[in-house]
Formats: C-alpha cells, structure tokens, sequence
C-alpha cells in the first residue's frame, strides 16, 4: 500500500483500463533499490496485453533479476489515451515496478518483434524524454539497446539505438552489465562504454560504423570507425536453454492476448521454408529435455494459478519428446482442470489424437498453412505440404467430427502466377467437396473454410532477401482475382475469405530491407503522429506517405527493388551462422521449384552448427 | 460443500475491474491448492458467485463471494484463510471463511442493503453534502435504460447518511444488527471529518449507488468511494458476516 502509483487516481480512472500502468501483478519482482547497482528497464513496444504475452521478455526479466546487483523492471507503450495525457501534462514515462521514471535507469532494452511497432520506439523514448536520437544522448541518460527479430536488420533503427543486441540475450548480458558497472563506478563517459562495449561479441554499436553509398544508392562501403572494432557481428546462441527460464512468470490482473503459461520447448526449425526468417535465424534446433520440461509445467502452473498452458515452438510437431510432453500433461493436468492448448502441430493421427481429447471438436478448427496454392509453388518456397496430405488430413478429421477448417496462405510469394493464385480457391473447393463425400448421416452439418491470405514481405536473412515485392495495387488486384475465383466454386458458399492491408504490409517491406537512410522516414512518420501502426484503428497510410515524400525517400525502392546477389545489403555485417552461400544456393533452388530435405532428413550445410560443439545431431 | 468469504479489496486493486477480480479469485484459489468445485464441460470453470460486483474506482472492506469446494482437505477454514492470503497480493486479503448450508441462497439474492463510505478533498464537501442530504425533502435521480426512464427518491433509498461515524454508526444499529464493527475501526480512520457514510439500498431489482446521489447534487468534486459492509433483510438488517 505504501508505493506510490505514479498517475494520479484521476488519470487513472479516465483512461481504458487502468490495470494496464499499476505493475504489482502476481510474481512481479520486488527489490529494495538500495541494494541496486543497475536499473535495466525492459520494453515491449505496445500496449501492454500484447507486450504481457511475450515470452523472450519474461526470460530475461527471469534473467536480469537473479543478478543481486540488477533490478530488472517492465514498460509498455502507453495506450493513446494516456498518451495524449501525458504528453499534455508532461509526466515522463514510467516503469511499472517501482514507477520511477525510466529517464532515471542506467539501461533501456527494447524487444523489436515487429516492423509496424517502430514508430512506438519513438514513442516510448519521447515519453521516457529521453533524446530520440543516440547522438544527443548524455552520460546521464540510458544507454538504449534494442534486439528480437528485427534487429537482424537494426539499420533503419541505427540511428535511435545506442546498442543492438543481435541474438538470444542469454548469452553476453552479463559481460555488458558487468562492463558497465565497472566503468560507472570510475570516471564514465558514455562513449567510452559504448566503444568498449562494441568488442563484446554480439553487440552492434551502429554509431561506430560508417555507411557509404553510389551514385544509385546502393551502398558502397560498411566500415567500423576504429580499427579493433569487429567487422562482422556474431549472432548470439544460448547453447544450454536449462539455465533461465521464468519458474514463476508474472501473471496480469487483466486479460492479455496469451492468458496463460507457455513452455517453450525448443528453438531453431528444421524445415527451411524458404520466405521463414524465424527459420532461418533461430538456427541451429535446439531441444529442452522433456524432464526438465515437465518439472518447468509443474512449477509454472503452481506459481501462477493459469488454467491453461500451451506448448510452443515453431514446429511443435518437429520436436522429439512432442508426444511425451503433450501425454504428460493430459495425463497429469486434465483433472486438475488445466486445458492444453497445443499451437503449429501438423495434422496427423497423433495431432487429431491429442485435440479431441483436449478441446471440443465441435468448437475448435482445423488448421493448416500450406501457404500456397499449387505444388509448384510450395515447392519453391520449400513448404513440404502437399496436396494430398491436406486432403487426408481433412478427411481423417471429418470423420472424427470436425467441420471447421482454417487454411492459411501468401500472397505475392516469388515466381507467383495467377494460376497459383486460382490453385488456393481450388484447394479449399477440394477440401470442401472431400467432406460431402461423407454420408450426410454421418455429417456433423455444413462443412466451414475459412482462407486467410497475408502478402510475403521478403525479410532479411532468407533465401528470398533479393526478391523483388509486390506493389500494393498488384496485392489489391491478387486479392480481388482470389475473391473472384472463390465466387466460382461449387461450394463457395462453404467459403470464407479474409486477407491482410496491403499498405501495412508494403510498409513492413520497407523497414523489413531498410537501411539508415529510412530512419528519418521513420522520425517524419512519428512527428506526423504515426504510432500504433499495427493497429488498423491508427494506421494512417497518408501521414506515411508524406513521411516518404519529405525525405525524397522512394519506398519503391526498398520493397519492389530485386537485389543482385552481390550486392552489400545492410545486413550483410551480421553473421547468423547460416552462410550467404547457403542463401543464393537456397535462392537458385527455389527458382528451379527444388525442394529442399528438412535438417532431420539430410544436412544441407547450412552453417548454423558451427554453434554446436560435434555440429547439429539428430 | 459451500462457502461464503469475506474479502477486502484496498488501494490499487480499485483498478481492477469485478470480470478481472473474478479471474484474479480464480487464480488464487489455484495457487492455494484449494479443491474448488468446477462446472461440468469442455471448459469447466470454478463455481463461484459474488454477492456484488464492485465497480472500477472503488475499495472495499466488505466483498462477499459464494464458493463451492470438493472439500478442505486437511486443513481449517482458518487456516485457509492463511494459506490463501499468503498467496495473494496484500490488497486482496479474504477475511472470513465459513462453512454455509448447501440450501443457503446465494448472497447476490439476499443483498438488500450496502454501507459506503465517502471520501473528499476536504471538510467542506462532505458537510456541504450531508446538508444537502438533511435539507431536500426528495432527490430524484432518473435512470435511464434503454428502453424507459424512472425516477427513483434517493431520499427514501438512502436510509442513513451521516457525515459523522459516531452518527451514522449510532443510527444504523437502529435498524441494523451489526455484529462487525472491527473492519471500520482496523481499516479506516473513523475521526477523519473529510468524510460522509452512508447506507444504501440494494439489490438485483434496484441498485442504489453512491454516486447517484452526487449526480443529483450536480457540483463537480473528487471523491473516493470505499464499501464497508453489506446486509441482506428487509426492515431489520443483517450484515453478511453474520452469514
Ligand atoms: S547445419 Fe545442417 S542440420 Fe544444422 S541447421 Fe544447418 S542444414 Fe540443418
């Protein structure tokens, strides 16, 4: 009762759930700030149910406060309401455990899941007043890191961040931190720290580094300014996941997107679809062994209360103990009324096995993401899905007495005709004629499909980070010639279609392959009031575009522009592991529509195992 | 078997929505251990009622919440209440635990009345408000539905309002049987004069809020609502606790 909020009540109770800027949720982490030498604050930047949700944040929350010397606290990008407040009243943006200013904190790490959250980067640092620019940042200010997906391309950043941590945080956190205090504690000068801490292995300093371009613009030359500065960044990989992992995660007072407790139970993928960053960047697989898993369920359960916990990874049916965990949990947890949620496990007799246990059939949809309509074209993107298992699948299924089936695909994907296109409303005309096959006795009513299409945005890191990407009105007119050619199915009216903005996507394209220069698009976009472009509800294509004309900025050429494969791309000065060579001979494949062997089946030496000692083992 | 808990719910938990209270209660029965009865389904949920749900902005001394149980396994209901508080936030804290009657109907539908106390900035407000209340001979509020409009008298449906506690404590063991003055005197400062106390009606028909009345009196002010009890009966009413 004695912590002080930082709102006063009548704020409080004039904005959208409250709940959102009182921190003290279950398991938070309370310390005396006496006993603190560093103030890391972490951010998610958006509104808190979404940023509550994320994994990575909670393991290094975990990870942060079992240092006795750190105090690791949370902030999320304040909701528009409060926004507008604060910046009327001038309160600085604050953090939720001790709700301090986070202008007072020795670090400031931003996890970047998404392009479309950058302008609430400048959001959070505007609100928190500190300089949005990492030049006119002092020695008194935070020293502002940003990692997660995007900061495998942190270039358009480049210019907001002090640091990027380019990796799994588990690894060099400890180095920096202990870097710092050593040198707070004697004369500190910012630069100095950022100079030594640019030798950790990992840390990208992007004020260190010089970019050059041609006469076309494309860049000429990347060059650290010092000369014992690395020129390449290393990927970082946590090489033991038994070390951290949040035995009691915070639990929210109000409902957040993944209301629930969520063991992760590998990393890395091993199947190489080809338009995948997560696939390709989260390189090599890394499993957690099943007991330890199962002793982590336990103790997540009973330090949060959850009444539901959910399996994740990016393949969860590519998993060795998948089986085990996922019996385990029925067997141990179902009467003590815990559901079990189970994301991305193919469709197959074990999968069908486990849902009707777990769910109510009658309820709960079957999912698929074949990602594409033809063979031809799955084969290009390495999605090793075929028409023929869909169909199986579906059938096994319906029989069961499932009548909902989710199909999810791309539009835009390299090499696409509109044939491919056509092959999606076909596939699902399949899928729906498949199940009148079954005596209508044994129907459980009409068959539902519903086709999702997202627009392939090229990212960084993949075989397909030289293609050239679809122009917003070539989306607009995918969708309309999908829609059309749904209308003519026999069943179309069994048929539902939703689909992703273009415009968002064409943005996301931009950032995703950015390099410095979109920064000040970036900063334009803010000032213009850009923020919560993720959210359709604020999304403002017209501010953007003025954000590209006042800089003489073509997006045109960031997303539709193809790359030749010798050209320096703005992420070429990071190292995943996983080799350019092995990119182009990825990207030739595709081109020839060849199929590549997942990493169970054949190694196609990629590179990633030179993170294992005795290479990738299966 | 069935329970009836007395909670408190103080300081920031006033944010907290009842819907979110409602999952928090869930949670922390889990964490517990207690051996909570679930309805039947695919998605069996905790069975459990609240006597009233308290809106976002208000504290409270005196929650009511009805609970089934599979049993108490090996301990007491005191000592669940520990158990339980042990695993809560300090701003939740259950308070009494009894054991009621499977025929015992629902605290939601024997509410007939809810005490509050309100609290200003200053002085002023609370006696300018008292004397607002002593001076009209009615205060009709309207309320508005979606399809009419009613007048309700606030006078006849705020039986006692007094902006002194030895006043209105003195006037509500009239017609009240209080066994359970203890929460006021733990929980709150019975001498501070910013304040005014008040009695209300309610129930599922008619749910007179505080704020009603300060809709009527028109004059834009900050105030904190705190509930400090509630009663079932009709003429002669008996706090909850009583159970
Ligand atoms: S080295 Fe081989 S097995 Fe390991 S991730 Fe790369 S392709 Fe897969």
């Amino acid at each position: 009762m004695d912590r002080k909020l930082a709102l006063e009540r009548n704020i409080l109770m004039s904005v959208e759930k409250p709940a959102r800027y009182i921190g003290n949720e279950i398991n938070m982490v309370k310390k005396d700030l006496n006993d603190i030498d560093i103030r890391f604050c972490m951010c998610f930047p958006d509104v808190y149910e979404i940023g509550m949700s994320h994994l990575g944040i909670q393991i290094l929350y975990d990870m942060f406060n079992k240092r006795d010397d750190t105090y690791c606290e949370r902030v999320y990008s304040p909701w528009k309401d409060l926004d507008e407040i604060m910046r009327r009243e001038n309160i600085p943006l604050f953090a939720l455990e001790s709700q301090q200013p986070v202008k007072d904190f020795d670090f400031l790490g931003i996890t970047l899941q998404y392009e479309m959250c950058y302008t609430n980067v400048l959001q959070v640092l505007d609100l928190s007043q500190i300089p949005l620019f990492a030049d006119d940042r002092g020695n008194d200010d935070p020293i502002v890191i940003g990692g997660g997906p995007c900061s495998y391309n942190p270039e358009p950043l480049a210019e907001f961040f002090d640091i990027f941590y380019i990796g799994e945080g588990e690894t060099v956190y400890d180095e920096l931190l202990d870097l710092y205090k050593d040198m707070r504690n004697k004369d500190y000068d910012r630069h100095e720290f950022l100079r030594k801490a640019a030798m950790i292995e990992g840390l990208y300093v992007p004020s260190l580094y010089n970019v050059e371009y041609d006469e076309n613009g494309l860049i000429s030359s990347f060059e650290p300014v010092y000369e014992e500065l690395p020129h390449k960044i290393r990927k970082q990989v946590a090489t033991d996941l038994s070390e951290y992992y949040p035995k009691n995660p915070l639990v929210p007072y109000i409902k957040v997107t993944q209301d629930r407790a969520v063991l992760e139970i590998m990393r890395g993928c091993i199947r190489g679809c080809r338009f995948c960053q997560a696939g390709m960047i989260y390189r090599p697989l890394r499993e957690r062994d099943a007991d330890y898993l199962k002793s982590l369920a336990k103790d997540m359960l009973a330090s949060t209360g959850y009444e539901e916990i959910s399996l994740s990874s990016l393949s969860s049916s590519d998993c060795s103990c998948i089986k085990e965990m996922v019996y385990y949990l029925i067997d141990e947890f179902s009467d003590k009324k815990v559901n079990i949620s189970l994301p991305s496990l193919r469709i197959d007799a074990f999968s069908l096995d486990v849902m009707s246990k777990v769910q109510d059939i009658r309820k709960s949809s079957l999912t698929f993401a074949p990602e594409a309509g033809s063979q031809r074209m799955r084969d290009v993107i390495n999605k090793g899905l075929t028409e023929e298992i869909i169909l199986d699948g579906a059938m096994d299924a319906f029989k069961s007495g499932w009548n909902r089936v989710k199909l999810y695909f791309m539009l835009g994907l390299p090499t696409e005709t509109y044939d491919d296109i056509e092959d999606i409303a076909k596939l699902a005309e399949s899928i729906a004629e498949e199940y009148y096959t079954i005596p209508k006795e044994e129907r459980n009513g009409k068959v539902n499909i519903v086709v999702s299409t997202s627009l392939f945005v090229p990212k960084p890191f993949t075989p397909f980070q030289w293609v050239s990407m679809n122009k917003a009105e070539e989306f607009t007119d995918k969708k309309g010639f999908l829609m059309s050619k749904i209308k003519e199915q026999l069943n179309q009216k069994s048929i539902k279609y939703n689909c992703h903005d273009s415009e968002v996507s064409v943005l996301e394209g931009v950032f995703a392959r950015g390099d410095r220069r979109c920064g000040k698009v970036l900063y334009s976009a803010y000032k213009n009031g850009c923020i919560f472009d993720s959210w359709s509800e604020f999304f403002d294509a017209g501010k953007w575009d003025k954000a590209f004309l006042e800089n003489d900025i073509d997006p045109l050429f960031y997303t539709a522009r193809e790359r030749s494969t010798d050209e320096i791309l703005p992420w070429d000065f990071i190292d995943i592991g996983v080799t350019k060579e092995f990119l182009i001979r990825e990207y030739e494949n595709a081109k020839k529509a060849v199929v590549t062997p997942n990493c169970r089946e054949k190694c196609s030496g990629c590179g990633a195992s030179s993170y294992l000692k005795g290479g990738c083992r299966f | 078997m069935k329970a009836r808990l007395r909670f408190v719910k103080l300081g920031e938990m006033q944010y907290i929505g009842h819907l979110d209270l409602m999952r928090y209660f869930q949670k922390l029965f889990r964490r517990s251990g207690l051996d909570m009865s679930y309805s039947k389904g695919f998605n069996p949920h905790q069975i459990m009622s609240f006597a009233s749900p308290l809106g976002v902005g208000l504290t409270s001394i005196g929650e009511y919440l009805d609970i089934s149980l599979e049993s108490l396994g090996e301990y007491t209901v005191n000592e669940w209440i520990d158990i339980i508080n042990a695993h809560s936030n300090g701003l939740v804290l259950v308070t009494e635990f009894i054991i009621i009657p499977e025929d015992t109907k629902p605290s939601m539908s024997l509410l007939s009345a809810a005490s509050y106390r309100i609290s200003f900035d200053d002085k002023k407000s609370a006696e300018d408000v008292e004397e607002f209340f002593d001076r009209s001979e009615t205060i009709i509020y309207i309320k508005e539905t979606k399809k009419s409009k009613i007048e309700i008298d606030l006078k006849k449906e705020i039986p006692v309002l007094s902006a002194d506690y030895g006043v209105f404590e003195n006037t509500l063991s009239k017609i009240c049987i209080i066994n359970n003055r203890d929460y006021e005197k733990k929980y709150i400062d019975t001498e501070n004069k910013n304040c005014i106390y008040m009695l209300c009606k309610a129930g599922s028909v008619l749910n007179i809020k505080p704020e009603m009345l300060f809709d009527v009196y028109g004059k834009t002010m900050e105030y904190q609502i705190m509930r400090l009890d509630m009663f079932s009966g009709e003429n002669n009413y008996v706090s909850m606790s009583v159970g």
